[in-house]
């Protein structure tokens, strides 16, 4: 195996405008607050394995940023009041969503990441059950009825905890590189 | 990525997801199906960006949770910056696993050989120092060295392969000074040890010290260090002595053992009769020491993503 030939840099490269037809995966835009933009500062996405194109992604830019964070505190004041049932319907949705797709995601893992395919199969099978499992505990996102009887003339009093959500989450993963 | 999505919407939280440069699309793939189920579409965005422009993400309060997955340096400069939100890390770990006298020794080794060389060792509970029992050390490496040979290697597409190569140039290269300085250092190489481009030939070191960065530092690659032992107390702490502490592994069937090292051993999880890598999302899951802050797993994360609101009523009967 020639090893010239496959070595990457770990430098993100930028993307030539032509070379998107080549990408196996093809190009994606940033996902921002619900909307696919192309910004234009796209990157590739090479194989670990053999420095294919796989992909090409607009990366987001510091106005696309603001536009996330703002979508998401406008978002929170429907989030927060969506009932136990819908939030469970829409996991269920995207469980099963991801099982539909089930070749289609492993092959994408397979390609970004270099993980064996065999491998990604089973990282698309667990994140099929955890959108499931998301889907029952969202349903059981229990309080507390708290006695506040702990003191004479305290008699009267009745406390109760319960769990509300917190705002918007930033999920962040860098670079798995150490 | 999606044990830290699925809580969230459980949670009743929009979320933002920044994808790690070099794998954004399985990310931005799950964005589009995350819109298609439902869910309201400016609670989701998927926002590949380089480092300094996501700094926002990490410092304005608007965000009330940053979860960071990635290398401790990062992570903790991170929590440093995060402001007023609460902050989740997952920072790896350099797993120990310990195959007492009485193990299933043929399990144990079929166990390592997974837990060490899946996804080329990229994983944070990956396999990395094995502690055996002197009685059943010869036994244990011998079964261990003939699993890992029989690994394939090569194309992550091909249906046989097992490991394939690290994410980047970098990470080989990173794994074979390790390697090398080990070497330099009077470890021995029983299987592995070499490179061929992006991938990293399975490796098992035998007489490894402590001090070198294949013990004490999180290699991040398929690779597995041996130590014999003959006190079951010093392998207990030897395993703890990491500055990590995400999960750990023991194979034994002796209770007093389980329960000397389920107390000594400072991790977020023990796990007895299998390895470190051993996960399921329902499980509560994430580290201490240098590993991090808080906790994965479905409730445990929505615990996490949810705050307690108190509500007292006085139930006055006043006069009349």
């Amino acid at each position: 195996m020639a090893t010239g030939d496959r070595l990457r840099e770990s430098v993100v490269r930028k993307a030539d405008q032509a070379g998107a037809g080549d990408a196996e995966l093809g190009e994606f835009g940033a996902l921002v607050a619900g909307q696919w933009i192309k910004t234009g500062d796209a990157i590739e996405v090479r194989s670990p394995y053999n420095d294919a194109l796989v992909a090409v992604v607009h990366r987001a830019g510091a106005d696309e940023i603001e536009a996330a964070i703002a979508g998401a505190t406008r978002a929170f004041e429907v989030t927060r009041l969506l009932p136990s049932w819908r939030r469970a319907e829409i996991l269920e949705a995207i469980s099963a969503g991801i099982k539909a797709q089930r070749e289609d995601f492993a092959r994408t893992i397979a390609l970004e990441a270099g993980k064996p395919i065999k491998t990604a199969r089973a990282e698309v099978d667990r994140a099929v059950f955890t959108f499931k499992v998301a889907a029952e505990e969202s349903k059981r996102i229990y309080g507390e009825i708290v006695p506040l009887d702990w003191l004479p003339g305290t008699e009267e009093r009745m406390a109760f905890v319960r769990r509300v959500p917190l705002g918007p989450v930033v999920a962040s993963l860098h670079s798995i590189s150490r | 990525m999606a044990h830290k999505v699925a809580p969230a919407l459980a949670a009743g939280d929009p979320i933002i997801i920044r994808p790690a440069s070099q794998t954004p699309v399985s990310a931005l793939k799950l964005g589009e199906l995350v819109l298609e189920a439902g869910w309201p579409a400016e609670a989701i965005s998927v926002v590949p960006s380089t480092t300094q422009l996501a700094a926002p993400l990490v410092e304005d309060d608007r965000i009330h949770l940053l979860t960071f997955t990635g290398s401790p340096a990062v992570g903790w400069m991170l929590k440093g910056r995060s402001g007023r939100k609460r902050v989740t890390l997952e920072l790896g770990g350099n797993a120990g696993v310990i195959v007492h006298q009485d193990a299933d020794v043929a399990y144990a080794a079929e166990r390592v050989a997974w837990g060490g060389f899946s996804y080329a060792g990229q994983s944070c509970i990956s396999v990395q120092r094995v502690y055996s029992h002197a009685d059943i050390y010869e036994e244990f490496v011998d079964n261990l060295v003939g699993r890992v040979q029989k690994l394939v290697i090569g194309d992550p597409l091909n249906e046989s392969t097992d490991v394939g190569p690290l994410i980047d140039q970098g990470a080989a290269e990173r794994v074979e000074a390790w390697v090398q300085e080990a070497v330099a250092g009077g470890a021995e190489v029983l299987t592995g040890g070499q490179r061929d481009g992006n991938l990293w030939y399975p490796t098992v070191l035998a007489s490894i010290q402590e001090e070198m960065r294949v013990s004490c530092q999180e290699v991040f690659g398929p690779l597995v260090g041996l130590y014999r032992y003959t006190d079951i107390h010093a392998a207990i702490r030897a395993v703890d002595s990491s500055d990590f502490g995400l999960q750990a592994g023991l194979f034994t069937r002796d209770w007093s053992i389980i329960e000397e090292a389920f107390q000594q051993i400072e991790v977020g999880g023990l796990m007895v009769n299998d390895v470190s890598t051993f996960r399921v999302d329902h499980m509560p899951y994430g580290g201490v020491k240098q590993s991090g802050l808080g906790r994965e797993g479905l409730r445990y994360a929505i615990e996490e993503m949810t705050e307690m609101r108190l509500l007292t009523i006085h139930n006055r009967t006043g006069g009349s």
